[in-house]
């Protein structure tokens, strides 16, 4: 292949313009589970996939929605060790900011520093690519809902619902297809919907987090998880039944 | 701008430069080797036309041995090199990650030979593998090969990639297309035992085709669901005798090696 000319030093294009370690990086986030984040009206959801842990391993110890500040939460999908290092990074920037500027981080400016972290790493020799693609979301101090994603290349945008990870090109046509903008309970119902097209159901696989304006970052527990899980579930198969009684009528 | 290639440095004296030539020894390739567990004459002497599946490792296994291991396989030998060891398992579902060649025959159809090749055979020792299965196996009247295709390595002719469910296939010319089968497009190459198998097979007038179905790095369940409808156009009788597995059996069987093999990939660096 000729890839295999150019692809082992971050540094150098290809003929054809591709940069092939980024490409291999964006193959590494594909390895790790999925997250969705929904950005609806008031409200907006981070829903990841919770991989299954080891007998003997405290589950605890590995969590993949990470408050980065009051009102900022990030989720990731890549190589573990790659996220624990650029959310330190980000945690201090946002503590910085604060202490330099006497104000809270936007949303956008916590993701541009990110991205631009991401971005140096495929500009220097010696180092490689971040194997993590990001979703910052939160409430900037207008009020205004926000949604970001950044990936190994060191791009960054706004969305209004995205998915990363194993299988997030399925779950991304499924948002589109079935987005709209509206209130807190559909779009939280959005997500686990999302996550139940490629996840197995049940709360143990599944992890919510809910962000409102001006208020705590929640968590839902196992048992709220379940209930979404039991009304979505519910909700698809009185869809099944209309779909199948006007196929017969036809 | 690209009309030569730099070639690396090299001595000036052109002595040296020989007498460097003259210091490289050959290896010799491995050969395989083929244990029966019982008798091997009747396929010595054998006059029944045999139908030879072979797979590869990952989700080409896993479909054969998720859907005909528990209850419809004889184990009838195994092919293993000297320096390919295998591994132990200790779940039956993990059998797909025991890094071993083992041949089987269908209880009922007893024409039918399935090979699950589940080590990583380099493209050096392919003709070997494909010569020893059938010089060893007579009358051959047609070869399967079901393999698998990296997303990532796949050449689409446009911006649209696609994911799985996606199969293609690739066919000598004594193989008869009955099977609506997609062949696999330019500039697409296949290797290694799917390219072995059809040669030698186009060789010796044996029909032959090579099933590819497309998989992630992450392994699903539709790479590996995508080759039932083709096994079962091409081979109707194995999914409709009496020992067949119901749909729900096999599916839980795919998902419990899909997570085995996952996991053994993973190495807990991805989350």
């Amino acid at each position: 292949m000729s890839s295999s000319r150019y692809d082992r030093a971050i540094t150098v294009f290809s003929p054809d313009g591709h940069l092939f370690q980024v490409e291999y990086a964006m193959e590494a986030v594909r390895k790790g589970t999925v997250a969705v984040g929904v950005r609806g009206k008031d409200v907006i959801v981070l829903g990841v996939e919770k991989k299954a842990t080891a007998k003997l391993q405290d589950a605890r110890s590995i969590r993949k929605i990470v408050k980065l500040d009051d009102h900022i939460c990030l989720t990731f999908a890549g190589l573990t060790a790659d996220s624990r290092v650029l959310i330190s990074k980000a945690l201090m920037e946002c503590q910085s900011y604060r202490l330099t500027v006497e104000d809270s981080p936007s949303v956008e400016y916590i993701s541009k520093f990110i991205a631009g972290i991401q971005q140096r790493y495929t500009q220097s020799g010696g180092v490689r690519p971040f194997g993590i693609s990001t979703l910052i979301v939160g409430f900037d101090t207008d009020g205004t809902p926000n949604l970001y994603q950044t990936d190994p290349s060191g791009s960054y945008s706004s969305w209004k619902a995205a998915a990363i990870g194993r299988s997030s090109k399925s779950v991304g046509e499924f948002l589109e297809k079935n987005y709209t903008d509206v209130s807190e309970e559909e779009s939280i119902k959005l997500a686990v919907r999302a996550l139940l097209e490629i996840v197995e159901s049940g709360n143990k696989n599944i992890e919510i987090a809910v962000i409102r304006n001006k208020q705590p970052i929640v968590l839902l527990d196992e048992q709220e998880i379940d209930k979404l899980v039991a009304v979505v579930e519910a909700e698809k198969e009185i869809q099944k039944e209309q779909e199948k009684s006007e196929k017969q009528q036809k | 701008m690209f009309a030569f290639e730099i070639q690396p440095v090299r001595s000036r004296n052109w002595e040296i430069e020989e007498e460097e030539d003259q210091e490289v020894v050959s290896i010799e390739i491995p050969k395989p080797i083929i244990t029966f567990n019982k008798d091997k004459s009747e396929f010595d002497n054998n006059d029944t036309p045999l139908n030879i599946i072979v797979s590869t490792k990952g989700s080409p296994s896993i479909f054969v041995k998720a859907c005909f291991e528990s209850n419809q396989f004889d184990d009838i030998a195994d092919i293993s090199y000297s320096d390919i060891k295998s591994l132990k398992t200790n779940v039956s579902t993990n059998s797909v990650l025991n890094n071993k060649c083992t041949v089987y025959r269908h209880k009922i159809e007893k024409s039918m030979i399935f090979i699950t090749v589940q080590y990583d055979l380099p493209s050096e020792r392919c003709f070997g593998f494909a010569e020893l299965v059938l010089n060893t196996f007579k009358n051959v009247s047609q070869v399967i090969v079901l393999d698998k295709l990296l997303n990532s390595h796949y050449l689409s002719h446009d911006y649209r990639h696609p994911i799985p469910p996606f199969t293609r296939a690739i066919f000598n010319s004594f193989f008869k297309n009955n099977y609506s089968l997609t062949p696999l497009e330019s500039s697409n190459i296949i290797e290694n035992l799917s390219a072995s198998f059809l040669t030698i097979c186009q060789v010796r007038n044996i029909p032959a085709c090579s099933v590819l179905s497309l998989y992630e790095s992450h392994l699903n369940l539709e790479s590996i669901q995508s080759f039932m409808p083709i096994v079962k156009s091409i081979y109707p009788q194995l999914f409709n005798n009496s020992l067949s597995l119901k749909q729900e059996d096999i599916t839980s069987q795919f998902k419990l090696m899909i997570n085995a093999l996952n996991k053994r990939n993973d190495k807990g660096m991805y989350m």
